[in-house]
């Protein structure tokens, strides 16, 4: 088994999105990582996020994409309790730090996660095993 | 291989080893490549039915054009902060 990978927001719209700026490299990170046998895991807030898009346009799109969202990571993992409290320890730290960036990053830290994948620069002083996309 | 003039569907022969050749046209049209894989399913009637079987995860990729402008996804977690 690879390493376990939270994906954030940014990353999963980048790869959709053909005119995305960094819609190359974070097509290729997630091919890299799916060689190395990575297991994705993608936060119940960032389909929330990710899926606002596709709200705009209809009911029929948002099945849509949910649809191609659960068939390439899986079913999306609930934001609990245990997560909650992590969230609030961060935004306890890091004052900058806006709320739903802290829940991606605590998913990643109760789910002991290798690595969070995304293209904010800024939670890179918030936690180790964070990795930004730069393109 | 061989083609009927009529209805222009190719055939082709499996071999001694069931072993048989897509004809090039086929494989461009069905946009085929190298190291693809072929779903079969063989029907009631007789027919067998090849079907490409497609990565999800490359079903994802680049699927949705404009939808990081049309989510705008810095605007949404700033408005958190309001």
């Amino acid at each position: 088994m690879g390493a376990v990978v939270v994906l954030d927001s940014s990353v999963l719209l980048s790869l959709w999105d053909p005119d995305d700026p960094r819609h190359a490299v974070a097509a290729s990170a997630i091919r890299d990582l799916r060689v190395a046998r990575a297991r994705f895991v993608v936060p119940s807030l960032v389909l929330a996020e990710v899926l606002v898009g596709a709200a705009r346009q209809g009911e029929g799109m948002i099945r849509l994409r949910l649809a191609q969202l659960r068939a390439a990571f899986g079913e999306p993992h609930p934001i609990d309790t245990k997560i909650g409290m992590a969230a609030a320890r961060l935004r306890g730290a890091h004052g900058s730090i806006r709320t739903p960036d802290a829940l991606v990053i605590a998913a990643a830290q109760v789910i002991g996660a290798d690595e969070v994948l995304t293209t904010d620069r800024r939670w890179e002083q918030v936690e180790h095993r964070v990795r930004v996309l730069a393109g | 291989m061989a083609t009927t003039g009529k209805a222009r569907t190719p055939e082709v022969e499996l071999d001694r080893r069931h072993k048989i050749g897509l004809p090039p046209d086929v494989v461009e049209r069905a946009e085929l490549k190298a190291g693809d894989r072929l779903s079969i399913q063989v029907r009631r009637d007789g027919s067998i039915l090849l079907t490409k079987v497609t990565d999800p995860l490359e079903k994802f990729i680049g699927a949705a054009p404009g939808i990081s402008g049309a989510t705008n996804l810095e605007a949404l977690r700033d408005e958190w902060a309001r």
